[in-house]
């Protein structure tokens, strides 16, 4: 009877280390599940600063041309100088402007009569894929009205 | 006559150490690929970092200076002169890096024994026209940051 238990204590017999691994392999994927979820995220969110940060200069720099020309062909002329990013359209008064990753950008313009002259508003947005708004400027550039006197 | 019968107990013996080899192989791969995944993450953080506090942090400091300076002019290759109430600020770059130097009003202005506020390879200031400068750097990826900047009203670039 006694070496009838021995035999079945035999049978089942594990390596040590087939168990011990067995266990740090278990804890390793639940920790490199943990740590991957959390460089995905971190990735992502580099990603979508770095994306911001291209987004706020090119804004700006919009910005900056527009409220001196008020003319948003120039605009579009000026932002191309270096790289060619951005598409005007002298039809819809409008600039698209093409990012990585899904993005676009839009720029368009409305001019309004004010105070003896015209007040021309130029909205700058950037959207993602989904057509969600992630980054918006408004900027503007007053055109006082010529006279008479102005051109002598 | 004996038979030669393999050993049962030999045989388990054998498959688990096989297992355990297969099993520590297979933790070493995973170790070397979560390492590899970590060390491509955290070189994009880092260039990200690196330009955002460098390359992109000096054009957007050289741009701010010349929003807030009463009047401005290039005087020279990546050289500006900021002009405010009793003092002058030059701000020139030399060998990748940016430096800034207070001067006071009546004393010679030049790009020299300024202190460094920024490394910032490429940087480049170019005179558009019509009171429109632009200030680009490079970043460490090769990433170009470019920012217009009007110069304020009064201000004289040459």
């Amino acid at each position: 009877m006694k070496n009838q238990i021995k035999q079945k204590g035999k049978g089942i017999r594990l390596n040590l280390f087939f168990v011990e691994m067995i266990i740090v392999l278990l804890f390793f994927s639940i920790a490199s599940a943990v740590i991957l979820r959390s460089f995905a995220g971190s990735d992502r969110l580099a990603r979508e600063s770095r994306r911001i940060e291209d987004m706020a200069f090119l804004a700006q720099s919009a910005a900056e041309i527009y409220s001196g020309t008020a003319d948003l062909s120039e605009t579009a002329e000026m932002l191309n100088e270096k790289e060619r990013i951005c598409e005007y359209d002298p039809y819809a008064h409008e600039i698209t402007v093409y990012m990585d990753n899904d993005v676009t950008g839009k720029m368009s313009e409305t001019s309004d009569e004010y105070g003896g002259g015209s007040l021309k508003t130029l909205h700058i947005s950037f959207m993602n894929g989904s057509g969600e708004t992630i980054y918006q400027l408004d900027t503007g550039a007053y055109i006082p009205e010529r006279t008479v006197a102005d051109g002598e | 006559m004996k038979m030669n019968r393999a050993d049962p107990r030999r045989f388990s013996d054998t498959i688990s150490s096989a297992g355990s080899m297969t099993l520590f192989l297979l933790f070493a791969v995973c170790c070397l690929i979560m390492i590899a995944a970590a060390a491509s993450a955290y070189e994009r953080i880092s260039s990200n970092y690196e330009d955002t506090f460098n390359s992109a942090a000096a054009v957007r400091y050289v741009t701010n200076k010349l929003r807030a300076c009463e009047s401005a002019e290039i005087a020279g290759e990546n050289v500006i002169i900021l002009s405010d109430d009793g003092y002058k600020t030059v701000i020139y770059e030399k060998d990748g890096t940016i430096y800034e130097r207070l001067v006071p009003d009546g004393r010679e202005v030049s790009p020299e024994n300024g202190e460094a506020v920024f490394r910032a390879d490429g940087y480049t200031v170019t005179d558009c026209g019509g009171g429109l400068v632009s200030v680009s750097a490079e970043g460490d990826g090769g990433r170009v940051f470019t920012a217009y900047c009007r110069i304020p009203e009064g201000g004289a670039s040459r």
